[in-house]
């Protein structure tokens, strides 16, 4: 087991300029790894139990993390600081670098709950990170964004109506 | 004293109240909803019924069932926690025509305080100064002798206003007239009501609050503030005691003021008098408390009572136990409110099941939780899972401590409020007692959740290494998936299993 791959990490925004390749190498060695890489140079035990915070040594220090994936993405949790990677080859299938997107987007619901109110009708022209419409769980309202810029293609929810985790609330089509 | 309590409540408040019950050796009844069979207050209860179906207005508020256990158990009082129906007036009436003691005030001084208008004048009466404002205007040239009474900057507000509509800033004499207008024009066509009220705009004022407690022999006394200044959408997230900005005379004329108004309110038991203080130190009553407050935990360490044992102590008809003079602080005490929120994306709620749990432990830290590893947090109820307090010498040991237990603090499943803690307790602002209730508001989405902490690259090479060992355990077939990998802290987690079990 272990092998060569190449993990993208997303410093700043997702696409930006700041995109970070690493070419990692993974090997297990007794229920722990060592990962290593070369430019930038990385050396590191992990200690990998089968749930939840994984304990990092490297040269600097002692550190624990949480993983989780999400639409391909990994999302690394260390010392307050949110990291996230993907793998493959630079700016190619990153999550969320949809700056020109060419896909429709169809948004679920992210867990059941209460369509409040709708902030736009279909056919309506929308950025990514604007609000779709106002979703409430958990006695709390939140906006539900539109995930890239274009046009709000379908909506299949109306105002009132209440939602179950990943049913279909609305489409945006790239303009 | 009472030999059986039930706890009308659940997550972490119903496990604080169990614990009470056996440090006093009293039974606990705790009653659960269909989602909450596994949950802590149920374990740690020593009895315990199913009150009903998960949404909250099948179970824990319904107080015919409520008190239909308590009848059939025996339990000789009720502890409502808060939320739910702490502050329901007509279940404390209930509870006495049940012949059990409602833990709180009486139902009378409870509605008194629940009335906004009627609070205000009483606070009046009591000679606690209010937000300076007028009654609703009925004249334009008497409405602006009253604003330049109260002096400008001033809000035009309407009378069934909300959401900031039928809302104006006024900066000066002269606008006054035509904000009137608008206000009143747009309150009209919103609420169907064209009255507004001029009122003080204060500006960037703290939270601080005091808490009280009372018995029914006519002692009243405050047991210190708590400043709760870092909220967001009125939803606290770091409380502490004592605040920072409060001198000694301003809290002996502050804690003056919230047994004076307790006291003409008839009040009993713990109560919270909230005020809103300004730059220069003028305060104003904001409202009463007629409950437990989840931050009580941060004055029980600064003052060493037992708020809820008091409570129970004060329920049963005995007399505080003491003085004011015995109130002296000890030291400084901070509560941190882990919330199954992601600070990253607006503070959205996130449930699922929490695959590993690690709290703080050692010197200085007191956990009051209501999860633990493997339980699962439902999306029906309050997004407050933890309070983790800190306690220590003063405020410097404590931001210390505080970033040390928050360090130590491990959840893995589900997004919590952990990360926006450490941020702030490295905030310098924040740091140097610099805070207004716009603190997180201004500051945070917009520029400390965004902006990459000084240690990001110290600490890239072990979220790399993190997420390499990630993607092999991922992509091998003889690795098991971890279930983190299932977990995705902006997507809410596992709500799918969710839907099976319940």
């Amino acid at each position: 087991m272990g092998g060569r791959r190449t993990l993208h990490a997303l410093p700043g925004r997702p696409g930006g300029p700041e995109e970070e390749a690493f070419d990692v190498r993974v090997e297990r060695l007794d229920g722990t790894f060592r990962v290593t890489a070369e430019s930038p140079a990385l050396e590191a035990d992990v200690e990998r139990r089968d749930q939840g915070a994984w304990s990092v040594l490297t040269n600097e220090g002692s550190y624990e993390t949480q993983v989780a994936c999400d639409d391909g993405a990994i999302h690394v949790l260390v010392g307050g600081e949110r990291f996230s990677f993907w793998q493959g080859r630079r700016g190619v299938g990153a999550p969320g670098a949809v700056k020109h997107p060419s896909a429709r987007a169809e948004v679920k619901a992210p867990m059941p709950g209460k369509v409040v109110k709708l902030l736009v009708a279909a056919g309506d022209e929308v950025s990514a990170g604007q609000g779709v419409l106002l979703f409430e769980a958990m006695k709390m309202q939140n906006e539900i964004k539109s995930p890239q810029d274009g046009i709000v293609g379908e909506l299949f929810v109306v105002e009132g109506q209440a939602v179950e985790t990943r049913d279909r609330m609305f489409v945006i089509r790239p303009n | 004293m009472f030999k059986k309590i039930l706890i009308a409540n659940r997550g972490e408040i119903a496990v604080r109240i169990a614990r009470a019950c056996r440090d006093y050796g009293i039974r606990s009844v705790a009653v659960y909803s269909e989602a909450d069979r596994g949950s802590l207050h149920v374990r740690l209860a020593d009895e315990a019924r199913c009150i009903g179906p998960a949404p909250s207005s099948e179970s824990y508020l319904r107080s015919e069932v409520i008190l239909e256990v308590a009848k059939d158990t025996g339990a000789e009082a009720v502890h409502p926690g808060y939320g739910f129906l702490a502050e329901n007036a007509e279940f404390a009436r209930e509870c006495a025509e049940a012949g059990l003691v409602f833990i709180g005030p009486s139902p009378e001084a409870m509605q008194l305080m629940g009335d906004k208008a009627q609070a205000r004048a009483m606070a009046e009466r009591a000679g606690v100064p209010v937000v300076p404002g007028t009654a609703p205007i009925e004249r334009l040239d008497a409405a602006i002798a009253a604003g330049d009474e109260i002096g400008f900057p001033l809000l035009v507000k309407a009378t069934a206003g909300g959401g900031g509509k039928g809302m104006r800033l006024v900066t000066s004499s002269g606008e006054l007239a035509d904000a009137i207008e608008q206000a009143s024009s747009e309150a009209d066509s919103s609420f169907g009501n064209p009255s507004v009220f001029l009122e003080k705009f204060i500006d960037r004022p703290r939270h601080i609050e005091f808490q009280i407690v009372a018995d029914r022999h006519g002692n009243t006394i405050h047991l210190l503030e708590r400043e709760c200044s870092i909220q967001r959408r009125h939803q606290k997230l770091i409380e502490e005691s004592p605040s920072p900005f409060v001198d000694e005379a301003l809290r002996r004329r502050m804690g003056a003021a919230a047994v004076a108004l307790a006291t003409s309110a008839g009040y009993e038991n713990a109560g919270t008098v909230e005020f809103l203080v300004d730059a220069e130190r003028n305060f104003y009553f904001l409202e009463m408390n007629a409950r437990l407050q989840v931050e009580h935990p941060v004055t029980e360490l600064v003052t060493g009572v037992d708020l809820v044992g008091l409570q129970f102590v004060i329920a049963a008809g005995s007399k505080l136990p003491i003085v004011q003079a015995d109130v002296v602080s000890r030291g400084w005490a901070m509560e941190l409110r882990i919330t199954a929120e992601d600070p990253f994306e607006n503070f959205i709620p996130s449930a699922g099941r929490i695959d590993f749990l690690r709290a703080a432990e050692g010197p200085g830290i007191r956990h009051d939780s209501g999860v633990f590893a493997g339980c699962v947090v439902t999306p029906h109820y309050d997004p407050l899972i933890a309070k983790l307090v800190i306690a220590g010498d003063d405020r410097r040991h404590v931001l210390q401590r505080a970033r040390r237990a928050v360090r130590e603090y491990q959840i893995d499943g589900i997004a919590t409020t952990l990360p926006f803690f450490e941020r702030m307790l490295a905030d310098e602002r924040f740091a140097s007692g610099d805070m207004d209730v716009s603190f997180v508001d201004r500051h945070w989405m917009s520029e400390m959740a965004s902006a990459p902490s000084p240690r990001r690259g110290e600490l890239l090479p072990a979220a790399v290494a993190a997420a390499a060992v990630f993607q092999q355990g991922a992509s091998a077939s003889t690795v098991r998936v971890s279930r983190s990998s299932e977990s995705a802290w902006k997507r809410l987690g596992r709500s799918e299993q969710m839907g099976e079990r319940f």
